[in-house]
């Protein structure tokens, strides 16, 4: 017998003082402190009472701390807390929707009352619905609540044991045995933490010692699954971690409860299943009732007795089932009835039990009673990896004395470690007994009346029935009532075929997982940095993200930027792109294919634009083809489109069977922009190459020195003046960079951010993939047929950009904006003709150098030729469509 | 500063061809081989040394000609060395992948970004892109933290 002693420490419940004792849980410092009501029942708000002391039903659901959904019967009680039960309106004793428990308004209340009440008319749903709402749910969400960082660790035992129980701890020391590494975890603090003085407590005391002294066994307390998935793979929920395990085989010795008696008022406060009542009073020296009447049946119910009178209960009957053809040993004196319970008297609480019997009907007066009447194996875990290597053990695969639970559990271990075949029980067990009356479902309140009707309404099934009534989806997920509903069906179906009354699916989570829990380790935003970051932010850069990169969004004035360039010279970082260099003899061929437009007659040293095509002809990406000699290439593609762009050409140069190596550099290399009127005066400074017009026109690339770092130097007009891209050893970034900025000092050199490139390119009419386009998004549809050679044999995309040569139901268009107004409307802005939304914005910016409006704008063709007119978002800016770049139409200066 | 894990400048070369050829090579003394596709394998050696992983590469693949590609990768991979008795521990709090307890070369997530993982007696080296090392060395000082915090086991 456990022998709390009090301790100054207190926790509120509703406004009271709870004292605590040595090894209390919240549950047990409340019902020592009188405390029979805990919470409300979710549609009725019927009393809930405590049922299981082991975490299983949903009756004692309250919210600790701000925390929501907690089982206050296994919670450890702390000083300090603040406890408040759920589903109240007002207070426990005084709640107004306790008024939705009278006769009448079950009436109103039906299973599944909101697909067929409150509909008609149609203007009072919206109005009831967000009432419904209000009074359901469980409990309210602190949203100061902030969550916590959980780590993830992953772990490879050999088997992984569900249930620190006696099954569970002999099957870890029989894996172990058999040479396998174990981990066993359990959801107590300590294993055998809720289990009452006796053979099996005492069982687990020592098989704990040796699970202990056994270093191939890690033993995880306070610890739950709450799912087992394909791999297999069971993520084991401890205080502080989660570890993913990936075992070679489970053993799952969750245990079992006694089943959940159905019967009129089974759900009033007072009847508590056999071990929950013996856990209150061995555990914590409480006495559960004065007076109790046990409902017999399994091979504990003797124990219980004797545990109950060790506490000062008076047992007036035990109420053994009907058929019982041996009585348990029960202690001298006590009475035994054969027969059934029908009725539980008492609203607050039990106050008497009606039991029908050979001799006729009694009601004995009681408030308690106990129900030791069968055991419902605890499945859930074990029914979601039938098709995995699991094994059962203990009460889940057949309840006995725990002396033979232990023998055989151990031999189950020893299997699982040797890999051999599992014996599993049948699962998802019918009821034995279910009454005409009562709660099947205490978690949502549905009542035999109530799958009754449901059945009659021709929801027959259990899949069905479980749909429609909720009965099996609340907290406890079908623990107390997954076999009465199976039962019930068959009941009610007579003769129907076994699909009616078959089992559910059982799936995750078999226990409350928290949000932060299933995030844990996950919690990290993936950051891709280029080697100039920290340079950056030495020169006050702001960063946005492109994908997974952080860029530069500017480094304070967007138009100071945009002039360096464009009247003077800019460097950029673009050491975001991806960088690709591809070679082998079956090179050209394989470009060929990859690209819409010829790659074979690019000379080396030069360069051409490339798009990159799906199968469907939608653009997925773009950038250059520079031809380095005959047999190797350097690609570009676009920040963030690396990983894409080089899985996409693995997977087509493995499906061609070509010999071409694809080499990722994006990370080894960084890239430099260097642009404006004055990027060759600056860049003539740090190399002695010959960078002139003539020597190295547009559209040429090769390698230079530029301030002692060997530079793969791309002449390209993204921005649309002189420039060039230096590639470089991503090691030398800083070196070059610095070595720029150095050298344009005298020509008021300026870093730029994307913002100032965006204004910069656009200015120029090119797209940037994945802002102006879409996953629709076919060259005809932006203009950019020209990039593509239909005289070519074959390339990726090139049947569907055959076939949707007509079709196009959008096309992009560059737009004038008027007026003088420095505002330019938001990127997404509506197009609008005649009132009529014809299209939307996807660039937009106010040019300093134009002085007026620009943007892209997807719209229907018919409003797509040049002069057509428009207006703009809220503000109907004016707008007309031209064609060609608003910058340099000509080329003249990115020539230059 | 870190206690169980280092970025360690090495230096990194990969090699390209087929794969019986790739099978036949032998690195210098020293260098950790790891095959990382069939086509690819990855040499890494001391820092300093990228010269030296290319030429011995190279020479070893000159007769193939353009169906060989060998490049020097130092700047594109970093290498972060895991030491210690909790350097497992520590690696298994970002990572799904099994040690083998032999040693040996695997390949998998790590920290959420790919890696590829030379396993030695005394120590775990992880090669991930330089471009998200800044974002594996937050997670592993979090986890270090982590691990001090509440201690090395689950």
């Amino acid at each position: 017998m456990a022998d709390p002693t009090p301790r100054s420490e207190s926790f509120a419940f509703e406004g009271r003082e709870i004292p605590i004792h040595s090894g209390d849980t919240i549950g047990s410092a409340l019902y020592r402190s009188g405390v029979d009501t805990v919470s409300r029942s979710f549609k009725y708000h019927r009393r809930r009472g405590f049922l299981c002391m082991s975490g299983d039903c949903p009756n004692c659901l309250v919210q600790v701390d701000g925390e929501t959904g907690v089982r206050c019967c296994t919670r450890p009680a702390a000083d300090g807390m603040k406890v408040e039960p759920q589903n109240v309106m007002g207070s426990l004793e005084r709640d107004p929707l306790a008024m939705n428990d009278l006769r009448l308004m079950h009436k109103f209340l039906p299973v599944g009352f909101y697909y067929k009440t409150l509909i008609k008319p149609r203007w009072l749903w919206p109005r009831v619905e967000p009432l419904i709402r209000k009074v359901a749910g469980l409990g309210r969400v602190d949203k100061s609540d902030l969550p916590r960082h959980l780590e993830r660790v992953y772990r490879h035992p050999d088997v992984v044991v569900l249930g620190g129980g006696p099954a569970g701890l002999s099957a870890a020391l029989g894996a172990a045995e058999a040479g396998a590494s174990v981990i066993v975890a359990d959801e107590g603090e300590h294993p055998g933490s809720r289990l009452g003085a006796g053979a099996t407590l005492a069982a687990v005391n020592d098989l704990l010692a040796q699970v202990e002294a056994n270093d191939r066994i890690e033993l995880l307390r306070s610890t739950r699954a709450f799912g087992l998935y394909e791999g297999p793979e069971v993520p084991l929920i401890g205080p502080e971690l989660m570890a993913m395990t990936q075992p070679k085989a489970i053993v799952v010795a969750t245990g079992a409860f006694e089943s959940m008696e159905v019967f009129a008022g089974n759900d009033v406060p007072g009847v508590m299943l056999g071990r929950g009542a013996v856990r209150l009073a061995t555990q914590h020296a409480i006495r559960p009732g004065k007076v109790a009447v046990v409902l017999g049946g399994t091979h504990e119910v003797g124990e219980h007795i004797a545990a109950l009178q060790a506490v000062g209960t008076v047992v007036a009957a035990v109420v053994l089932p009907d058929g019982a053809t041996s009585a348990p040993e029960l202690p001298a004196g006590v009475r035994t009835l054969v027969g059934e319970i029908v009725q539980v008297h008492g609203r607050k609480r039990v106050s008497a039990v009606s039991i029908r019997y050979t001799g006729g009907t009694e009601k004995i007066a009681c408030d308690l009673l106990c129900l030791s009447g069968s055991l419902t194996p605890q499945e859930n875990l074990l029914r979601q990896g039938t098709a995995m290597p699991v094994h059962a053990a203990g009460d889940l695969l057949a309840a006995a004395p725990v002396a033979e639970s232990v023998e055989h559990a151990r031999e189950v271990g020893a299997r699982a470690a040797r890999g051999e075949g599992a014996e599993l029980p049948e699962l998802g067990q019918k009821a034995r007994r279910c009454g005409e009356a009562g709660y099947v479902c205490i978690c949502e309140d549905v009542s035999v009346q109530d799958v009754r009707n449901a059945v009659t309404e021709g929801f027959s099934s259990t899949e069905l029935l479980k749909r429609y009534t909720t009965i099996t989806m609340g907290p406890c997920q079908g623990r107390m009532c997954h076999g009465q509903m199976r039962t019930l069906a068959e009941r009610l179906s007579p003769g129907a075929e076994p699909r009616i009354s078959g089992t559910t699916t059982a799936r995750p989570p078999a226990r409350t997982v928290m949000l932060d829990e299933v995030t844990a380790g996950a919690y990290a935003h993936l950051e891709r940095r280029t080697a100039l970051h920290d340079t950056h932010l030495g020169l006050g850069a702001t960063f946005l993200w492109a994908g997974q990169w952080k860029r530069v969004d500017n480094y304070g004035s967007i138009e100071q930027e945009y002039r360096a360039v464009r009247e003077g010279v800019g460097v950029i970082d673009v050491g975001t792109l991806g960088k690709f260099r591809v070679s082998g003899p079956d090179v050209v061929a394989f470009l060929e294919r990859l690209y819409p437009n010829h790659v074979g007659d690019i000379q080396p040293g030069r360069l051409r634009y490339g798009l990159l095509l799906d199968e469907h002809g939608v653009i997925h990406d773009d950038g250059t083809i520079c031809r380095i000699d005959d047999e190797t290439f350097y690609l570009t593609v676009t920040t963030s489109g690396a990983e894409e762009a080089e899985a996409l050409m693995i997977d087509w140069r493995d499906t061609w069977g070509m010999t071409v190596h694809i080499v990722n550099q994006t990370s080894a290399l960084g890239a430099i922009n260097i642009a404006g009127p004055k990027a060759r005066e600056v860049l003539a400074t740090l190399t002695s190459d010959d960078i002139s017009k003539e020597g190295f026109p547009y559209l040429r690339q090769r390698t230079i020195t530029v301030a002692g770092i060997e530079c793969l130097a791309i002449r390209l007009g993204f921005v649309g003046e002189v420039g060039w891209e230096l590639h470089h050893p991503a090691s030398r970034s800083e070196e070059l960079w610095s070595a720029l900025l150095k050298a344009g000092e005298a020509h008021g050199v300026q870093p730029f951010g994307i913002q100032a490139q965006r204004l910069l390119r656009l200015e120029k009419g090119h797209i940037i993939v994945s802002q102006d386009t879409d996953f629709e998004t076919t060259p005809w549809r932006v203009d950019m047929g020209w990039a593509v050679k239909l005289e070519k044999d074959w390339f990726v995309g090139k049947r569907a950009l055959v076939r949707k040569q007509e079709t196009s139901t959008e096309k992009l268009i560059a737009y004038r904006g008027e007026g003088g107004s420095a505002r330019a409307p938001w990127e997404g802005a509506a197009v609008k003709v005649d009132n009529q939304l014809v299209g939307r914005v996807t660039s937009s910016w106010y040019s300093w150098t134009l002085g007026h409006s620009i943007g892209l704008a997807w719209v229907k063709p018919e409003f797509a030729a040049e002069g057509q007119r428009f207006l703009i978002g809220k503000d109907n800016m004016n707008a007309t469509v031209v064609k060609g770049a608003f910058y340099d139409a000509e080329g003249a200066k990115l020539r230059a | 500063m870190p206690e169980l894990w280092a970025i360690t400048q090495t230096a990194k070369a990969r090699a390209f061809g087929p794969p019986e050829t790739l099978d036949a090579l032998t690195p210098p003394a020293g260098v950790r081989a790891g095959r990382v596709a069939g086509d690819e394998l990855l040499w890494v050696g001391e820092v300093g040394t990228a010269e030296a992983l290319l030429t011995a590469l190279r020479s070893q693949l000159a007769s193939l000609g353009n169906r060989a590609a060998v490049v020097d990768h130092s700047d594109g991979y970093a290498l972060f060395t895991l030491t210690g008795d909790q350097r497992g521990e520590l690696f298994a709090r970002l990572s799904s992948i099994r040690i083998p307890a032999d040693g040996g070369f695997v390949q998998g997530n790590f920290a959420g970004v790919p890696s590829r993982i030379f396993c030695r007696s005394d120590r775990l080296e992880v090669i991930v892109t330089s471009d998200v090392a800044w974002f594996v060395g937050t997670r592993l000082e979090h986890v270090e933290h982590s691990l001090h915090a509440i201690g090395g086991a689950a």
